[in-house]
């Protein structure tokens, strides 16, 4: 078990390590330095930077010396929390990155706190009353979710809400709050706004986990353990509660590492529609203007929170399954 | 004799799928009697295993029981019709594993993987008796030490694939036994271990059932098992139940041609070196397309054209405790 443990940390850190590799070489992607474009941007919008100014940028990130050097400057600033400047932005990128990130995070855990919370029962009914009228009209439901593009349900949904509701779905702060500081009001504002987002952002991940923990389901509930516990007189919810539902939930376990870039990545479409202050659209934006030091810090950032789950998403394994804690599995 | 402890009666359990109805059992009747051991026989997809489960009240959907009886003479003496119990009633939950239990053919896959043996044990113990869960839980280490398992206190708290197939085997009995029950069914108990394993679980059924009283139903394609096990055997054929006598009477005037088919098909220690083992000619007809008339019409040696491929054989009584269905003894000819 601590063997498991700690190959899953040097694991772990070895694709961390990685990730920074891959992160710099995205850094040096476009044909025209990050300093270079920089300086082109500001004196296009007016302002002007010194000579001396570009010229400290680069002995900083030590563009004028070999790829390795500037990797190593690199990986030293940014290890020491120094993630520099947006361009486009002109404020420390980890100003600009800032609360997004941690909204990103929340939106993003209460999507899947949703899928779960629905998915999981539907799964269960679905398969236990396989072929019942509910069960179809779960997979009709299902399979229209999957089908739907999410942004324009979010559009059906930011229709209706304005036209019946009056309310506003888009944003995850009313104007009065967005830019304001942190305070319970702008908290119990943000709560007020996540249900909605959350619910766009869960329901294709519903209709998908829907149609696995079915799927699982089925193949589990044909196994003789399942006849050997009702064979023991178990009432039935319990046969299928503590029995077949624990086995199919390992396959979910094992999948909450991609939920996190799944939310960020597979949603900016979503988030531009409901004008959600996530992590996605910073990404594309800056990607688009070539804020490379912007777009590469947030690259970074989600391969790390994906590291992290998969790493939470082992150690969720190893608890509920003993096979893996006990080293049968590997 | 005494009253039989369980009585089934013409029962009848058809699977109903989009393809058609499966007549799994078909019109089977027998008697079982406490400190007796009844074996059923028959080739794979007989409805052996589905007699079991419509015992038990757990067959699985689409299949269901559509007539017969089968009659459990409770410890006060009253009888219990479980056809007539709803599947899921608290009384047929207290019926399954509290009067009746069930050891399975695959010892491997019967047990969860994600709990210990204990924590099945205690559970399976504790639906059936008033205890504690500390008493319960020295209970489930008598129980594995009862059926021979090995260090009980350190193995209660295993998991099931830290065990070879033959302690495995050995926890399903425990767990069959946990509640106590009256009646053992054991559908192919040792089918999936190895033959000295088989052996032992065989042995240790036998010892249980001299201890408690007993009542096994043993469910096997091995006749070799039940010449050792039976007092009684059930030989069944699609679903229907062609001979049925003591095992005496099986194995040395068996009246069924299906009966003398499966006992030539036992491999003999007699035999000479490279001679060809008897088989029994086709196999088994597809559930959907069963044959009209005697359902081993199309195998049988002996089969009377004009009669067997029409006419359904009727049950023919012989001596006080053997019958067969079968129209040559019923004194027809072609």
């Amino acid at each position: 078990m601590l063997a498991y443990l700690a190959r899953r940390m040097l694991l772990a850190a070895i694709t961390i390590w990685a990730i920074t590799a891959v992160t710099f070489i995205i850094l040096k992607l476009p044909p025209v330095d990050f300093v270079d474009a920089y300086v082109a941007q500001a004196s296009a919008s007016g302002a002007s930077i010194s000579a001396a100014e570009a010229e400290a940028l680069r002995a900083a990130y030590g563009l004028n010396e070999p790829y390795i050097v500037q990797y190593l400057k690199w990986l030293n600033l940014v290890a020491h929390g120094d993630f520099g400047r947006s361009f486009e932005y002109g404020r420390p990128v980890t100003e600009v990155i800032g609360d997004r990130l941690w909204l990103t995070v929340l939106l993003s855990l209460g999507a899947i706190t949703v899928t779960w919370t629905l998915a999981l029962p539907i799964g269960i009914y679905s398969a236990v009353r396989q072929y019942s009228v509910g069960d179809y009209i779960f997979t009709f439901v299902g399979f229209i979710g999957l089908a739907v593009p999410s942004f324009l349900l979010a559009l059906i949904v930011m229709y209706f809400g304005l036209r019946f509701f009056n309310m506003s779905v888009g944003g995850l702060f009313s104007s009065d709050f967005a830019l304001a500081p942190w305070s319970w009001a702008k908290v119990w504002d943000l709560i007020k706004h996540l249900p909605v987002p959350m619910l766009i952002l869960a329901l294709p991940g519903i209709a998908q986990l829907v149609r696995i923990m079915r799927a699982n389901l089925l193949d589990e509930l044909r196994r003789p353990y399942v006849m050997t516990a009702r064979a023991r007189g178990l009432p039935e919810r319990r046969v299928i509660l503590k029995y077949p539902v624990r086995a199919a939930l390992n396959p979910f376990a094992s999948t909450i590492g991609y939920l996190l870039p799944y939310t960020v990545s597979g949603s900016i479409i979503i988030s531009i529609v409901l004008s959600l202050p996530t992590v996605g659209p910073l990404l594309l934006r800056s990607l688009i203007s070539q804020d490379m030091l912007l777009a590469s810090t947030t690259i970074l950032m989600l391969g790390i929170l994906t590291v992290i789950g998969t790493l939470v998403s082992d150690l969720l394994l190893m608890w509920i399954d003993p096979r893996i804690r006990l080293g049968q599995l590997k | 004799m005494a009253d039989p402890i369980l009585s089934v009666r013409d029962l009848h359990t058809h699977f109903f799928a989009d393809e058609g109805v499966v007549r799994a059992v078909d019109g089977t009747s027998f008697d079982l009697f406490a400190g007796q051991t009844l074996g059923i026989v028959g080739e794979s997809g007989c409805g052996k295993s589905v007699t079991a489960r419509s015992i038990l009240r757990i067959v699985d959907r689409p299949g269901r029981i559509v007539s017969g009886e089968i009659l459990l003479r409770r410890a006060d003496g009253s009888v219990t019709d479980m056809v007539k119990l709803p599947a899921d009633s608290r009384e047929a939950r207290a019926i399954r594993g509290g009067e009746i239990g069930l050891v399975f053919q695959e010892p491997m896959s019967s047990l969860s993987a994600f709990h210990t043996i204990g924590n099945q044990l205690i559970e399976a113990i504790r639906l059936h008796a008033s205890l504690s869960k500390k008493q319960a839980r020295a209970r489930a280490i008598e129980l594995l030490a009862m059926v021979g398992i090995p260090r009980p206190e350190q193995r209660v708290d295993a998991y099931s694939f830290e065990l070879s197939g033959g302690l495995r085997q050995r926890v399903m009995v425990a767990l069959a036994l946990a509640g106590e029950p009256r009646i053992l069914i054991a559908d192919e108990p040792t089918t999936a271990l190895d033959v000295t394993t088989q052996a032992q679980i065989l042995e240790l059924i036998r010892s249980l059932q001299r201890e408690r009283d007993l009542a096994v139903i043993l469910i096997t394609h091995d006749m070799g098992v039940i010449a050792e096990m039976a007092d009684d055997v059930v030989v069944m054929y699609l679903g229907k139940e062609v001979e049925k006598g003591p095992v005496d009477a099986i194995f040395h005037a068996p009246n069924h041609p299906y009966t003398r088919a499966l006992l030539r098909s036992i491999p003999s220690i007699l035999a000479e070196p490279r001679e060809k083992l008897a088989t029994i000619a086709g196999s088994i007809p597809h559930p959907f397309a069963r044959p009209n008339g005697c359902p081993f019409h199309p195998r049988c040696s002996e089969t009377l054209p004009g009669v067997c491929d029409t006419q359904v054989p009727a049950t023919v009584q012989i001596g006080e405790r053997q019958a067969a269905a079968c129209h040559l003894l019923s004194g027809k000819t072609a």
